[in-house]
């Protein structure tokens, strides 16, 4: 009796202190998570800060003899960046709208559903493969802004649907119901209900597909190029010529492109450039995070008081 | 006022109108399935390139026609691999932290924090591995590291990368374990890490494989960040982690700026494109399976 | 049509405004949750279905404007009669019979826009309003029938989300009965709501009823069937068991079920 007693002391003392330990254990993993999200982005912004600070960077080409800066790759990954979001959001609203309220339950549905799936789990590199032979050659683009932007959209199609998807199921059953229950259809339940009851979560949604449809290179390399373009910002309209700014028949090189491209072939002082270029695109991309956030933040409010 | 459009009609307006959204995205991706798989049989079927030579030849020199891709197959294998073993611990690890240690902590602090790796884009994680990582190999292992460039490295670099991957899909897993489940444990007398062990990771497991085959999704697909550490060599096997070797895609990026379209090396491209497209659809095969096992599991 | 005048005048004898036969409601292909239920309802009429929870009287309610169709896997078997005419056919159409068969719901679901524009939100999507002063008029005269005007006409063009629970239930009703309705069904409309506010959304039940509407309520509260209907039906477990003037339901039961129930030895 004495000796279970004992035994039974000692087992609650071992798991008492088996429970301490592995607390600490994960404790410490979770510190050294943060301890390396912290280190990557302080690392990047030291290393590259000075050189995207130096003067003329963020405004000169990088074709300039003295001080060769990052205009133009900025121009163009803003500019591929909304004509991105100019055929991926209407395609993304229209395909999510379908799967939650109109997708019959059948094959059909489940193909498209597999669809978007297959798509989301393609590296981007087929992607831009893909778009390299069908929008580059076989619809007759050329190496083109267009031609990125769609690769770009088939990367950000299923992100967004997903988003949106997830926005619309989450406004109450309740409302879409007492919609339909007055006579009215699904498609004005949709646009007058849910889609502006959904509308903060589809906006931080689309923020956040834009911060990473901004760092995407993979997909542009072999769609919209990676020789740095040469821009006339003086004569904007002149819509077919290849130095038009906007012209989306003209190559580009956006900012993740071009480092890629200097890595891959480095030139005298290129590291000091892509450094400053990294870290442009690194403060960019939070930029986009914390105005997803603000954003969602402020629309949700705004619904909420009013 | 205008006429408003009858009730019937308009339901099927919206219905045609979103309906042609997803046939459009279906569309497409059956033509670039359709596409990858054309090109990249042509290989075999055209060009005459023996398919299993292909698959498991070990030398991949173009200007001797000699596609062997199992150099890169090896490399994007062991890269994923390697990467998720680094990963997994750390990823579920932080996940059971601030799941059930600190859930205040975990919502407020920890997912913005995690959720920024996921913002930074790949070409920055590469500069990092490029200028980074392979200086640190080269410091830790002297000369047999090289230029440090190899797979270790690249396996580094992907599992920071499928870290928020892996992190984020294990807290949704670890959240959707009924909270009865530990009440009912902690009921028993058992600690939290008894309860955390026998009850929560079990009845969390499909769900938290699901975020380990993602994760190795992410990496086995992930391209240029690999292509630009991992060293770029594509003619023969590596022979150990700190070899520099390459990866499906970091050869497919590689070489296809450099292919005519049309020849047998543009051809061959194609085929590791196809590799990579059928891999996914196989991971997605496993996502499905170990969801419906779950399901069975679950009642 | 049915759809500008709302029948005001008492059903010929012969013929209810609205009544089912046989309707049997299955989900999933196996499961049925409703079993031949057969019952009629008129016009200026409250008529109140109670039962314990799971026993079919939600479904039933459903079954009535239809909404069952918007449930996937969910089919519904037998007739509902509505001015004579079976509406429970799939060439029926969905949006002309839910503007004269309204429906308000368990929570208050007032949507993200003003009060005005809550209410005027569907007639205007039926083109019902053509001018301004047909809109204020519309306003005027829903709000006041759900006894809500008072409170707030000096705030139409503040969200409908910054009234209280009960006024938001009862703009919900307002928002119905700017569709014009012939037909209104309540599925538990005070669950979720104060004593108070009940009492008042029961008032305005009563009131509607006098304007010659016919009302279905889905209730678990045995007082409150008591106060508001003039008939009731007694459901279980997806049967229709037993149904009568509202007094003689509650004083002298007849199916051991309903006595069971009310003595509250079960629900």
């Amino acid at each position: 009796m004495a000796s279970q007693v004992h035994s039974l002391d000692d087992h609650v003392s071992r798991i008492n202190r088996q429970d301490k330990v592995a607390t600490g254990v994960l404790t410490v993993i979770v510190g050294l998570v943060m301890l390396l999200v912290v280190a990557i982005i302080a690392y990047i912004l030291v290393r590259g800060g000075t050189r995207a600070l130096t003067p003329g960077f963020l405004t000169n080409p990088s074709a300039a003899e003295e001080a060769p800066g990052i205009v133009y790759q900025l121009w163009d990954s803003f500019y591929m960046l909304i004509v991105t979001l100019v055929i991926s959001v209407p395609i993304s609203l229209g395909a999510a709208i379908f799967l939650v309220e109109y997708a019959p339950d059948n094959w059909v549905t489940s193909a498209a559903k597999t669809a978007i799936e297959t798509l989301s789990s393609l590296p981007s590199i087929v992607v831009g493969m893909f778009g390299s032979l069908f929008f580059v050659v076989t619809l007759g683009w050329g190496i083109s802004i267009i031609a990125g932007a769609c690769a770009l959209t088939m990367f950000n199609i299923p992100i967004l649907v997903r988003t949106i998807q997830q926005a619309l199921e989450d406004v109450p059953r309740s409302q879409r119901d007492a919609a339909l229950a007055m006579g009215l259809t699904r498609w004005e339940t949709t646009i007058n209900v849910l889609l502006p009851a959904a509308m903060p979560a589809i906006v931080t949604g689309i923020v956040l597909s834009a911060g990473r449809v901004f760092g995407e290179a993979a997909a542009l390399i072999f769609t919209s190029g990676s020789a740095p373009a040469r821009l006339n910002f003086a004569n904007p309209f002149n819509f077919v010529s290849p130095t038009c700014p906007f012209n989306i028949f003209r190559p580009a090189c956006s900012l993740a492109v071009y480092i890629w491209r200097l890595t891959s072939e480095p030139t005298d002082g290129s590291v000091e450039i892509v450094w400053g270029t990294a870290t442009v695109l690194l403060v960019c991309v939070l930029l986009f995070n914390l105005l997803a956030r603000l954003l969602g933040k402020f629309l949700s409010r705004r619904l909420t008081a009013e | 006022m205008a006429k408003l459009m009858p009730k019937r009609q308009l339901e099927n307006v919206g219905l045609g109108i979103t309906g042609l959204c997803v046939a459009l995205v279906a569309l497409v991706v059956v033509t670039l399935i359709v596409m990858v798989a054309q090109q990249g049989l042509t290989t075999f079927f055209v060009d005459g390139v023996n398919p299993v030579e292909f698959l498991t030849g070990q030398n991949w020199i173009p200007e001797q026609e000699r596609y062997g891709a199992l150099p890169m197959i090896v490399g994007s294998f062991a890269v994923t691999l390697l990467s998720t073993v680094f990963a997994l611990p750390v990823a579920v690890g932080s996940a059971i932290f601030v799941v059930e240690v600190a859930p205040g902590f975990g919502r407020r602090v920890f997912q913005p924090f995690i959720e920024l790796l996921v913002g930074i884009p790949s070409v920055v994680y590469g500069v990092l591995g490029l200028y980074v990582i392979n200086s640190l190999m080269r410091a830790a292992f002297g000369d047999p590291a090289g230029t440090g460039a190899g797979i270790l490295s690249g396996s580094i670099v992907l599992a920071v990368m499928i870290l928020p991957t892996i992190t984020t899909l294990s807290m949704d897993a670890l959240r959707a374990v009924p909270n009865q489940y530990r009440e009912g444990s902690y009921a028993l007398g058992c600690t939290r890490w008894q309860t955390v062990w026998h009850v929560v990771l079990k009845s969390a497991l499909p769900s938290l494989m699901t975020a380990v085959i993602l994760g190795m999704t992410r990496a086995f697909g992930e391209t240029l960040a690999v292509q630009m550490v991992i060293g770029g060599v594509e003619r023969s096997m590596p022979s150990g982690l700190l070899d520099p070797a390459s990866t499906l895609t970091a050869a497919l990026t590689a070489g296809l700026s450099n292919a005519t379209s049309g020849s047998v090396y543009y051809h061959a491209l194609w085929s590791l494109g196809l590799i990579l497209l059928v891999m996914s659809l196989v991971f997605i095969l496993i996502i499905h399976l170990i969801g419906k096992k779950g399901a069975k599991a679950n009642g | 049509m049915t759809d500008t005048t709302p029948a005001q005048a008492p059903a010929a004898a012969d013929e209810c405004l609205l009544a089912t036969k046989d309707v049997t409601v299955t989900y999933d292909l196996t499961h049925e949750a409703l079993h031949k239920t057969s019952l009629s309802f008129e016009s200026g009429q409250v008529t109140a279905l109670i039962g314990p929870s799971g026993c079919g009287k939600s479904t039933f309610l459903r079954c009535l404007n239809l909404m069952n169709r918007e449930i996937p896997k969910c089919s519904v078997g037998g007739q509902i009669l509505y001015h004579g005419h079976d509406i429970n056919t799939p060439k029926e159409n969905l949006f002309e019979l839910r503007k004269s068969i309204g429906m308000v719901f368990q929570q208050p679901t007032p949507f993200r826009k003003s009060i005005r524009e809550n209410i005027l939100f569907a007639p205007k999507k039926h083109g019902r309003v053509r001018s301004r002063s047909e809109e204020d008029e519309l306003v005027e005269t829903s709000l006041r029938q759900a006894a809500l005007w008072d409170e707030v006409k000096d705030k139409l063009k503040q969200s409908a989300h910054a009234l209280s629970g009960g006024q938001q239930q009862r703009l919900c009703i307002a928002r119905t009965l700017a569709m014009k309705p012939d037909v209104v069904l309540y599925d538990e409309p005070c669950s979720a709501l104060d004593p108070i506010s009940t009492f008042a959304i029961e008032e305005t039940i009563r009131s509607i009823a006098e304007s010659g509407i016919c009302e279905i309520i889905v209730t678990h509260n045995m007082e409150q069937a008591t106060r508001v209907s003039d008939r009731t039906a007694f459901f279980y477990v997806g049967d229709m068991v037993e149904t009568g003037a509202t007094q003689q339901i509650f004083s002298d039961p007849h199916d051991q079920r309903l006595v069971d129930y009310l003595t509250g030895r079960f629900g």
